[in-house]
């Protein structure tokens, strides 16, 4: 799966300014909406939470991938948001998190969903993605960056 | 790092934790109703002592129960621990973990007994002797496992000898019985989740994962040893005897139980038709004699009373029988078995307090199954609506080399999964995962880490 064909320019968010989970969720849902894509925050908001609540999406080394699936959306987009700061995002590692794939899908395409969040999970542990990806700040460097196989 | 810990119960369970946790200098209170336990269990401990009931409230605040990492209820009265632990939990206890003596309802209704009454770790004392007896007597490796699917999966470790068919044929040519699953070789120090083009090495054990009503037809199919295993002898029909025998059933080609009391053998006989129960005492060698149980070829005494299964194991020894296996209840006699000769001895109350002793040692991991020191883990995992893998089939989660999913409970039905099959919201499934995935099943099968599995 390419993962750079599901997000765009305007799904990067470098330097976000958040402080705690859910100030980043209702943050990133807010963004999300404002691209368009999708038109209600507030639903996005609370799907994304329901999902943490079955176990943080932190995987590891810095880095947590919160999803979810939502009705009226075509493709699955995947967001980009690099913090400043990391913050608790409940990683069993006990890191901080300063790098977020966000992911959402159409709630009828389950296997792109699964697969969108399989190929983000391969493409973050492959060497040096993360550290390299933590140092780019522009859109298009992120985007070059996604285009590299996982 | 000292930790506080609550025992509630200072039987041989509860005195020999409080005693190990002591001793390695955690902070250890117990709570005992029977004012001559305490006092014993005072002059040989180090730890403080309440006297009281520890279903009552006043009585777990007391013992300090909301500042404890754990509290252990372990007395010899299920309902008891059942309520002290829900009430311990309240009160503000990090976690609990509770030691339960009846086996069928708490294998059927484990994750209502968790929820309901906020246990971390459920253990079934009567289930875990089970499992250790039939290993004595199969001479197989059966993990201590009790739990997956409600126990209608298990795991066993094969080891495979050089005639096995699975050190001559690549797995995805192995037709193996229906439900069941290789998910792992052991080789020396090597743990391999394999993929269909893996084939196993003479002298690897294998793990296999199996539906419980085949698994002996799998054992036959990739042991290569004769599978045939005479008559077994039961001494006494309790409860214990009665799931014993239920699993034997299928494998030996005689069991006999021999029991003393004429209504509980006539009950017996009336129940299960396929066993011979015969009506007598295990302890008479005239009647060992005349049932001829000198050419069985094993022998298990299981009659509720250390000093008549000591004779009767003693006795059965004397006939010649292969393998003698007594249940013995009170453990600091077990040395003297051994002297004895009696080397298969079963207590259960020790295996009740390893597994807790265990359960702390990994850092209150209970969830999972850890192998080979956990290069691999076995993860149960319940599927909710937002889990990504709902709905999804097999062929679609394109499962990477080291990721295997082994079986599926859906409502009463256990499955193997094959490409096709679809997981459903409520689907239990039963995941083996190399340590390196474990960040990706986390995210594609999420679930809180909190039901009770074994260390291996």
């Amino acid at each position: 799966m390419r993962l750079e064909a599901l997000t765009d320019p305007k799904l990067i968010f470098a330097d976000l300014p958040c402080f705690d989970r859910s100030n980043l969720l209702r943050t990133l849902a807010a963004r999300i909406v404002d691209t368009g894509r999708l038109d209600n925050a507030e639903k996005l908001y609370n799907s994304l939470w329901e999902r943490e609540q079955l176990g943080s999406t932190a995987i590891g080394d810095g880095v947590a991938v919160p999803h979810c699936k939502m009705s009226g959306l075509e493709q699955v987009i995947v967001g980009v948001a690099l913090l400043r700061d990391g913050i608790d995002f409940g990683a069993l590692d006990d890191k901080d998190v300063r790098l977020f794939f966000v992911v959402v899908s159409p709630e009828d395409q389950p296997a792109a969903h699964l697969q969108c969040l399989a190929a983000i999970s391969k493409w973050i542990k492959v060497d040096q993605h993360v550290e390299r990806i933590m140092k780019v700040r522009d859109p298009a460097s992120i985007l070059s960056l996604l285009r590299e196989e996982g | 790092m000292t930790e506080r810990y609550v025992v509630m119960g200072a039987g041989e369970v509860g005195s020999h934790l409080a005693r190990t946790l002591s001793l390695e200098g955690h902070n250890v209170v117990v709570i005992e109703s029977d004012a001559d336990r305490r006092d014993r269990l005072q002059d040989e401990i180090d730890a403080t002592i309440v006297l009281g009931n520890g279903a009552h409230i006043a009585v777990l605040e007391s013992a300090g129960v909301s500042e404890s990492d754990l509290f252990m209820a372990v007395s010899s009265n299920d309902e008891a621990n059942l309520v002290a632990a829900s009430l311990a939990k309240r009160l503000g206890a990090r976690r609990t973990a509770v030691r339960v003596g009846v086996t069928d309802d708490i294998t059927v209704h484990r994750r209502l007994y968790e929820a309901v009454f906020g246990v971390d770790l459920l253990l079934s004392t009567q289930l875990q002797a089970t499992t250790r007896i039939l290993n004595h007597v199969l001479g197989h490796n059966t993990l201590e496992i009790e739990y997956l699917a409600q126990g209608k999966v298990q795991l066993r470790k094969i080891h495979l000898e050089a005639g096995s068919l699975l050190t001559r044929k690549p797995l995805h040519e192995m037709k193996m019985p229906k439900g069941s699953l290789v998910v792992a070789f052991f080789r020396g120090s090597e743990l391999i989740i394999p993929s269909g083009d893996d084939m196993a090495q003479a002298g690897d054990d294998a793990l296999v994962l199996s539906k419980s009503e085949v698994i002996a037809s799998v054992e036959r199919s990739v042991s290569s040893k004769p599978c045939s295993f005479g008559t077994v002898v039961i001494a006494g029909g309790g409860a214990t005897s009665f799931t014993v025998a239920q699993a034997l059933a299928a494998q030996a080609d005689q069991v006999k139980i021999i029991e003393k009391d004429r209504r509980r053998a006539k009950q017996l006989a009336s129940r299960f038709p396929d066993l011979e129960v015969l009506n007598g005492d295990a302890t008479d060698i005239s009647l060992l004699r005349a049932e001829r149980v000198a050419s069985a070829r094993a022998f298990i005494a299981l009659m509720g009373n250390d000093e008549r299964n000591l004779m009767a194991t003693l006795l059965a020894q004397e006939l010649g029988v292969p393998r003698v296996i007594a249940l013995v209840e009170r453990t600091e006699t077990s040395h003297l078995w051994r002297k004895l000769g009696l080397m298969r001895i079963v207590s259960p109350r020790r295996i009740a307090a390893e597994r807790i002793k265990n359960y702390i040692d990994r850092g209150y991991n209970s969830n999972i199954v850890s192998l080979q020191r956990g290069k691999a883990q076995v993860i149960e995992r319940q599927l909710a609506a937002a889990s990504p893998a709902a709905g999804v089939t097999l062929a679609d989660i394109k499962p990477p080399r080291g990721l295997i999913v082994g079986a599926v409970a859906r409502g009463d039905r256990v499955f193997v999964p094959r490409g096709s099959d679809r997981l459903e919201v409520g689907d239990t499934v039963i995941l083996f995962v190399q340590e390196e995935h474990l960040p990706t099943v986390r995210l594609l099968f999420p679930g809180h880490e909190s039901t009770q599995r074994a260390p291996v």
